[in-house]
């Protein structure tokens, strides 16, 4: 199982981004093999798992075909700070809602107001989760 | 249809001087595998749909393209996830573009990197042999 080690200063840089970014890019791959980034929010859990809420829309049917995803940070601007995690990622209906997750409803209480009033509204939204297992990490 | 930029539009503009003055995209290309894979890259946009890469010729993405050439190329995002900007189109090997030191306007654009990283595009030119050349076909952003 992927696991961050605390004491190298790289990988303590991964855990940091990955408690306090508020976006990350998560790319899947079509049916027509292009691949998709798009921006989400995420909550990591402190081990090899990313929770993602979206819409019903192609990113979830993407991971449905093929569940291949990779999850990346902005860089620096200048090709430095660069963290790549790839994994797998499943439609996991065993997952809380939004509404019910209460750490990813803390982190995104302003968020949540804005895009859908309350974390109930956004729930009805932002209805599928996705789960993403990270298996590797490159970058620097 | 040639994929042209329309400037008249604040997020095309945007993406216009991004093009034009950021050092980096991100390419992202997807293994035999299905899985995909982001890198980091130097970029010279061409000024109209091109997007030319050089890379070293042994890299995992050289071998993806070689399998599946079509590719996403995506900024960083900005105003903390408010603004974004994705391409994505097919990319190919060619050999009809000059060695990167060679290619008109690159060792301008990345002359404080170069500097910053004690090489030059003479040096880059030795080991970034493989052009890759990207055509947009979409946009998508805001």
């Amino acid at each position: 199982m992927f696991k961050l080690d605390p004491s190298n200063a790289f990988q303590a840089r991964v855990a940091d981004r990955l408690t306090k970014e508020i976006v990350g890019w998560l790319t899947t791959v079509g049916a027509d093999g292009i691949p998709q980034p798009s921006l989400v929010w995420f909550l990591w859990d402190g081990g090899d798992k990313i929770q993602i809420y979206s819409q019903d829309n192609q990113k979830v049917r993407n991971v449905n075909r093929n569940a291949g995803v990779s999850f990346n940070f902005d860089g620096d601007g200048k090709g430095g700070d660069m963290i790549v995690l790839t994994g797998t990622a499943v439609i996991d209906s065993s997952s809380p809602s939004a509404a019910e997750n209460a750490p990813y409803v803390e982190k995104y209480a302003s968020g949540i107001k804005s895009v859908s009033g309350d974390p109930t509204g956004f729930a009805a939204a932002y209805r599928i989760p996705i789960v993403m297992t990270i298996t590797r990490l490159r970058g620097h | 249809m040639v994929f042209t930029l329309d400037r008249s539009s604040a997020f095309q503009a945007r993406v216009y001087d991004q093009l034009q003055h950021d050092p980096i995209v991100w390419l992202t290309t997807v293994s035999p595998n299905g899985q995909p894979q982001p890198s980091p890259v130097w970029f010279m946009w061409d000024g109209a749909d091109k997007i030319i890469i050089y890379t070293k010729p042994d890299r995992p993405k050289v071998r993806n393209i070689k399998a599946n050439p079509k590719v996403a190329i995506h900024f960083d995002s900005l105003a903390r996830g408010e603004m974004i900007a994705i391409f994505t189109g097919p990319i190919e090997i060619s050999d009809h573009y000059p060695a990167v030191n060679e290619l008109p306007g690159y060792a301008e654009k990345y002359h404080s990197l170069f500097v910053q990283l004690g090489t030059d595009a003479d040096q880059m030119a030795a080991e970034y042999t493989t052009t890759l050349v990207f055509t947009m076909e979409a946009l998508r952003g805001y």
